[in-house]
């Protein structure tokens, strides 16, 4: 396989030692749970910098049955860019074009692989910047987040990153390239469609995104950050309606006291109180007018409910430059699990009520993503992420947690990929999975693209028996500690 | 064997492979591939200390090869969301690929030259001085048995023609600010830098404890040095390594100048040529020892002289490729790298000033292979061009 690879023109690596790194992306499963899945160490690795040789790629790919899987920056935590069957993964990280910014559309051609960070890196050579990003922003590429997830950070100012693609182009498992501008669709050779909606949460196992024309802004004229303290997490729910529809707002992020507790313990920086209340960024971002706008009525808002502190500037503006480090609570403890769901933003307050019960100590971390919907990661501690009997000890309430979410009519985060497959009859209803499969059957034949996931999930993670086996493990949880109170 | 290397056992469990060190690992993406960034060789090192038994990797050649397929320029740590403690990391991380017994020829060479020649050069030891011979002083420093400045020359400025100029215009600075400094001549061993990066930790030790020993028999209150390396092995990994502290206090010679010239004991004259430039902050004195102002500072306050911040500066500089060793390790990839680096500062200034005898000569020869036109300058040289001339001279000047 190697060898037909490089036969292709494509510097590749097959070497067990090279390979092995692309078995894994941010979640930390231990030896056991890896061989529970299995196939996931890729036979070879291959960078290509063109979409000639992405299609030449897949045509291969296609005509031989080699199984092939896309991967970006390696960050979703939910398998969507591990390989299942091994067969080939193809790095994105070359087609990493930034072109000029269209100024008249206010747009920019980049690359399936561009890294967000890098986008916005070029753009501010133009006064320009992303409207939304995600989270992984350091590190993840545009095509990646299209396919997982989609909200972020300025999703309450500018929607789904769907809204912002303006065209699509990708390369079809048959090898042949196509175009796909908003709304539309395209036919391939052999009859079959490929819509547009057919790019987003489709995991790469439709088609392989080689670039996109993305909607972009001129840079802000003004900035302001606020950071309120509220009493508690319906204190804060009470309000999140008003403060959703600010003018000017751009993002909203609530920590409670457990989280900012564990970033104590980490080493890192909580500004005062914090650990005892909700607090919650504001940042508003746009014209002086509406900036100023938004920032009147936040002061309105602490006229009004005297129980509701806001803190100093300077605080504020060090919550948001952190943003997007979530996982610094990790470095005080071997490991931390999340859990990362999304509730109607109308539920917040019940969902919390409910959550909140469970046994133990729980550190959250939300975001408001739309007016309507809220993004939340739980974070539990684990002993040691090495260790299998750890691990699991976590995992049922790992379930538990999701299970509350979809009560309250959320959903687990991330999109399907592997880990989240349990979730997958919640995810997607029949009409969703039945419709996706008939279209990767139409599309990709051979089943070359990224197989092995939801669609054709390992045997521990079928809903069913994962459901199963999570109901026996909670007396083990219970035996061994599971993740009571462990800081 | 964990056990001996508590930094590397404790930082890696830190990682939480989100992967922000990766996209601007000048290493990881000349090579490209996932088993030369950062990311990956914490997982593997991790795996290696903390798996079980039955699924522990072996250290391999191929992994070494990784681990020092690396310029210890530290950009990793600056991304480092968990703020993991890189290079020093990198560092432990060698010494555990050199105590299990991996061999590079090119290590064993340069070990074994510090270890007999107490420099990097291959030279004799009582040649340090040979820079001193165009210096114009009025007095021999080396000779002076007690000063309250110590100036540490480094191997690079020692022995090296194009670093040479550095040392020479320290001397010319000092001297005009009416600074008597001692040096230590065939007495100044290799700071230990070179064997820290390679995991030779016993013999550094040995090379800091004669060099504390030394400086201390002089008396000094400060140590100067205009190698950022040697500063920051100094300041940083002195008192690491021997456990103790230094009586002194370690100052980059930029601090010293800048403090100098702030404080009105030197002025400085208009160039013969104004000049607009930009600051490549070279690894070691930027993000590792995290000198970024002085240089900065000093720059503005020369006249004539127009300064242009890079983009990618200070935290977020870009390596020349000279770091790590990697010059002798893999000096095809620390060339691509300084070509990239050189390009992207010309486009910025015609002329990139900095203040590592490494940088300046990476930077000046990498631009050259890649016909960029790029003018390197040493900032301690641009001082001394901008010196006032002493009368006897300047009358000399204009006669001719």
């Amino acid at each position: 396989m190697f060898e037909e690879v490089q036969a292709l023109g494509l510097a590749a690596v097959a070497t067990p030692f090279e390979t092995r790194f692309y078995g894994f992306d941010v979640t930390p499963l231990p030896a056991e749970a890896y061989w529970a899945i299995r196939g996931t160490r890729p036979q070879v690795v291959t960078r290509p910098k063109t979409t000639e040789e992405v299609s030449r790629l897949l045509a291969w790919a296609t005509k031989s049955g080699v199984p092939v899987t896309p991967r970006g920056g390696g960050t979703s935590g939910y398998f969507q860019s591990v390989p299942r069957k091994r067969g080939v993964v193809i790095e994105t990280l070359e087609l990493n074009q930034v072109g000029e910014v269209d100024k008249t559309n206010h747009t920019v051609r980049v690359g399936a692989g561009a890294i967000w960070s890098k986008i916005e890196f070029e753009l501010n050579k133009y006064g320009y910047c992303l409207k939304t990003y995600p989270t992984s922003y350091r590190s993840s590429t545009v095509a990646g987040w299209m396919q997982t997830e989609g909200y972020g950070i300025g999703s309450i100012a500018y929607g789904h990153i769907k809204s912002l693609i303006h065209e699509v182009e990708a390369v079809l498992p048959s090898g042949e390239v196509v175009t796909v501008k908003k709304g539309k669709s395209a036919k391939a050779s052999n009859g079959s469609v490929i819509e547009f909606d057919d790019f987003f949460h489709s995991e790469g196992m439709l088609s392989f995104i080689t670039s996109v024309v993305l909607e972009v802004r001129p840079q802000p004229e003004m900035t302001k950050t606020h950071l309120l303290l509220f009493k508690d997490h319906a204190h804060f729910a009470a309000h999140t309606e008003t403060i959703s529809t600010l003018k000017g707002i751009y993002f909203i992020e609530f920590v409670n006291g457990a989280y900012m507790d564990l970033l104590v313990q980490s080493g890192f920086h909580a500004p005062e109180h914090t650990t005892e209340n909700i607090s919650v960024v504001i940042r508003l971002e746009g014209t002086k007018q509406d900036v100023g706008v938004g920032s009147e009525h936040i002061k309105a808002l602490l006229a009004t409910d005297k129980e509701i502190t806001e803190l100093p500037e300077e605080d504020a503006e060090h919550e948001y430059g952190e943003r997007l480090d979530y996982f610094r609570v990790k470095a005080a403890f071997s490991s931390v699990t999340p859990a990362d769901i999304s509730v109607p933003t109308s539920n917040l307050k019940e969902f919390l009520d409910n959550t909140l019960k469970l046994r133990f100590k729980l550190a959250l971390k939300g975001e408001i993503l739309t007016p309507t919907l809220t993004g939340i990661m739980f974070f539990m501690v684990l002993g040691n992420e090495l260790s299998f009997v750890r691990f699991m000890s976590t995992a049922p309430y790992q379930m538990e947690i999701i299970l509350r979410a979809l009560k309250y009519g959320g959903a687990p985060n991330g999109g399907v990929g592997l880990l989240n497959t349990p979730y997958v009859y919640s995810l997607r209803t029949k009409e969703v999975r039945d419709a996706f499969v008939e279209k990767k059957e139409s599309l990709d034949e051979a089943w070359v693209l990224n197989p092995g996931k939801w669609t054709d999930p390992p045997f521990f993670l079928r809903p069913s028996i994962y459901f199963t086996a999570m109901k026996c493990l909670e007396p083990v949880c219970w035996l061994t500690g599971g993740i009571r109170r462990r800081w | 064997m964990a056990k001996k290397y508590p930094l590397l056992r404790e930082q890696i469990r830190k990682c939480i492979q989100c992967g922000s060190c990766r996209v601007n690992c000048p290493t990881g993406n000349e090579v490209g591939w996932l088993s030369c960034t950062p990311r990956a060789k914490v997982l593997h090192a991790r795996d290696i200390i903390y798996s079980r038994p039955w699924s522990r990797p072996k250290i391999t050649e191929e992994f070494a090869q990784r681990v020092f397929e690396c310029t210890l320029c530290g950009r990793c740590g600056e991304e480092c969301i968990t703020d993991i403690k890189f290079p020093d990391v990198w560092i432990e991380l060698r010494e555990m690929m050199m105590d299990a017994g991996i061999k590079f020829d090119t290590i064993d060479l340069v070990t074994k030259t510090i270890v007999e020649k107490k420099n990097v050069a291959d030279q004799p030891n009582e040649e340090r001085t040979v820079w001193l011979k165009r210096a114009k002083m009025d007095y021999n420093p080396e000779e002076l048995e007690k000063a309250d400045v110590v100036y540490y020359v480094g191997c690079m400025s020692s022995y090296y023609p194009q670093s040479q100029s550095m040392a020479r215009a320290l001397a010319a600075i000092l001297e005009s600010a009416g600074i008597k400094f001692a040096i230590m001549g065939g007495d100044e061993y290799c700071c230990g830098f070179p064997l820290l990066s390679v995991g030779k930790i016993k013999e550094a030790k040995e090379l800091m404890m004669h060099n504390i020993e030394r400086v201390k028999s002089i008396g000094a209150k400060v140590m100067v040095a205009t190698c950022p390396g040697c500063m920051r092995t100094w300041r940083d990994e002195y008192k690491h390594y021997t456990h103790q502290e230094l009586p002194f206090k370690v100052l980059h010679a930029t601090e010293f100048v800048r403090d100098l010239v702030r404080d009105g004991k030197i002025k400085l004259d208009p160039p013969k040529e104004e000049m607009t430039v930009t600051y490549h902050d070279g690894c070691d004195l930027g993000r590792n020892a995290k000198v970024y102002d002085a240089p900065r500072e000093l720059l503005k306050m020369m006249p004539g002289i127009t300064f242009i911040e890079h983009p990618e500066s200070a935290e977020t500089a870009v390596c020349c490729g000279a770091g790590g060793d990697m010059l002798m390790t893999n000096p095809e990839m620390a060339e691509s790298i300084g070509q990239k680096r050189a390009a992207s500062l010309a486009q910025v200034a015609p002329v990139a000033v900095t203040s590592c005898p490494s940088c300046k000569k990476q930077l000046k020869d990498t631009a050259k292979h890649a016909g960029v036109d790029l003018k390197t300058e040493d900032l301690l040289e641009l001082v001394q061009k901008q010196l006032p001339k002493p009368p006897k001279a300047e009358k000399e000047e204009k006669a001719e």
